[in-house]
């Protein structure tokens, strides 16, 4: 079975997921002054980088 | 008896502040006129104090609480055009009472009566119906502080000046009423209290006989201020 | 009337029309199907005709719907209703029952008429369709459920980022992180289904000749992690509703 590898093209992909996830973590943070919104969003975008890291780790396995 | 305190509030929306280092009381009984150019944080103090924002920095209270936890206490009009347009008076009425425990159907019919409101739903009202119909709705109510923003914008002149007399004469010793305008010459007069708004800061808070006493009108102080 | 009558005659008379037309397009597309018997195929390649666009339809017509509730909360906002909303001294929660009861009644009508115009299509062609009606109202009534908390949940959310105009990013966190929401729960639990609570019993269903004899029923772990989920979002809505700025 072909293992997934993290190539430089991959890697762009996922840096980039990476970087959007802080710049949004970031703007819903300090866009609202509900201390529920910020928190829900905070808690949304760590469950999406988890997700993500998750799928990095299935596929690397195979 | 003091209903409501701003404390040093700040309001930002990103980098622009709405208002800066606010202090303000306001007390039962007082009819307060609360003036400024366009976009000198009228509408942002109302908000605060309606518990519609919240204070990037500083204290809110209203009867010493949050206003958000004095809901019920705060009637607050916005100057927005913020009504169903399937609504005639009659539904503003059943929407009123039902969510609102201290309005009340007699008074509003009375104020609809007096403000010559027509019967239509608000779609086919004029501005200035729609405004009159608006104010009806939030001064039939049996609220302590009454946050009033630009709520006689496009009313005609001659109505304006009678409906503001008339709302100022009458006011309730129990209540507060804050009401705001960019029309200095409206406050002539009218209010015991004027407030003056200049990129967010409070730069003038007096009594109408204090600046009578000087031989000053409000026009005089305001323009004065601003120079 | 008390506050909540109040509150499920506002959401009635502004859904009122989009809510008719929902019961409209129930009505135009059972005179629309007989069009496919008029067709003259084979009787099982009619019945997965009316199946498959019966199904999409309603697909079609729930989106619409869904979308249009979402984005219900920013039109108030635009609109500035939020004030006159948020003014009145009534808990976030009844405000957001009487769109979600309003909202599932109405997808549960909908439902209901397209199960009907589907059950009696088939059986012009002798079939029975698999769902009893209870059964499907019961179903659907949760689905609606599951389908409404989370589109009230985003719409809510990025109604509180209308303000920064940050509202974009909040749908997308929104989508997103619920999708994964759903995921890690099911990752969670899926372990779990069919080994706590039995099953639940489906009457046993048939369709023609078959029947899903050995069909254990549907496992109760999955409907009680949907209850969960729906309880914990409208909680989180309440809150976000009490402390959203206009």
């Amino acid at each position: 079975m072909t293992v997934f590898r993290l190539g430089g093209f991959e890697l762009l992909w996922v840096s980039l997921a990476f970087a959007w996830l802080t710049y949004a973590g970031y703007r819903l943070w300090t866009g609202t002054a509900s201390p529920t919104a910020r928190f829900l969003s905070l808690g949304l975008i760590l469950l999406i980088a988890m997700g993500l890291l998750q799928d990095l780790l299935d596929f690397s396995r195979g | 008896m003091m209903l409501a305190r701003l404390s040093s509030v700040t309001k930002r929306y990103g980098k622009a502040e709405g208002v800066r280092e606010l202090s303000l009381e306001l007390y039962a009984g007082q009819a307060v006129g609360l003036l400024g150019l366009n976009g000198s944080g009228k509408t942002t103090t109302l908000k605060l104090l309606a518990g519609m924002l919240s204070p990037s920095q500083g204290h809110v209270e209203v009867l010493g609480r949050p206003p958000r936890e004095s809901r019920g206490q705060i009637a607050y009009l916005s100057d927005a055009d913020s009504l169903y347009a399937w609504m005639t008076p009659a539904d503003a009425e059943r929407f009123m009472a039902g969510l609102y425990p201290d309005f009340s159907p007699s008074r509003y019919r009375e104020l609809l009566a007096f403000l010559e409101v027509p019967k239509q739903g608000y779609r086919a009202m004029s501005r200035g119906q729609r405004a009159r119909l608006r104010l009806a709705m939030v001064l039939a109510r049996e609220a302590r502080l009454f946050l009033l923003d630009e709520p006689l914008s496009g009313i005609d002149l001659i109505s304006r000046d009678r409906i503001l007399r008339s709302l100022v004469r009458e006011w309730r010793e129990e209540a507060c009423l804050v009401l705001s305008t960019h029309e200095v010459g409206e406050a002539e007069g009218i209010f015991e209290r004027v407030l003056l708004l200049k990129e967010g800061r409070l730069v003038l808070d007096t009594k109408a006989e204090e600046l009578r006493a000087k031989g000053q009108s409000v026009r005089d102080a305001f323009i004065e201020v601003l120079a | 009337m008390s506050a909540f009558g109040t509150l499920l005659w506002l959401e009635f008379r502004k859904q009122g029309t989009f809510a008719m037309g929902m019961l409209m397009v129930v009505a135009g597309w059972s005179l629309l199907l007989r069009q496919f018997f008029a067709w003259g195929a084979e009787p099982s390649i009619v019945a997965l005709a009316v199946v498959a666009s019966t199904l999409m339809l309603a697909g079609a017509v729930v989106t619409a719907y869904l979308l249009w509730l979402g984005l219900d909360f920013a039109r108030e906002y635009r609109n500035g209703r939020w004030a006159l909303l948020l003014g009145a001294p009534q808990p976030g929660w009844l405000h957001l029952s009487a769109r979600l009861l309003f909202a599932c009644g109405v997808l549960t009508l909908f439902a209901a008429g397209m199960w009907g115009t589907l059950a009696f299509w088939l059986g012009r062609v002798g079939l029975e369709w698999p769902l009893g009606l209870g059964l499907a109202l019961w179903a659907y009534g949760l689905g609606g459920v599951a389908l409404v908390v989370p589109v009230l949940f985003i719409g809510l959310l990025v109604a509180a980022y209308l303000p920064a105009r940050a509202d974009l990013l909040a749908f997308l966190v929104g989508l997103l992180g619920l999708g994964q929401l759903l995921e890690w729960s099911l990752r969670l639990f899926s372990a779990q289904f069919y080994r706590w609570l039995p099953p639940w019993g489906l009457p046993l269903p048939r369709l023609g000749e078959m029947a899903w004899e050995g069909f254990p029923g549907l496992p109760s772990e999955a409907f009680v992690l949907l209850v969960l989920l729906c309880v914990l979002l409208f909680s989180a809505m309440s809150r976000l509703w009490q402390e959203v700025e206009v």
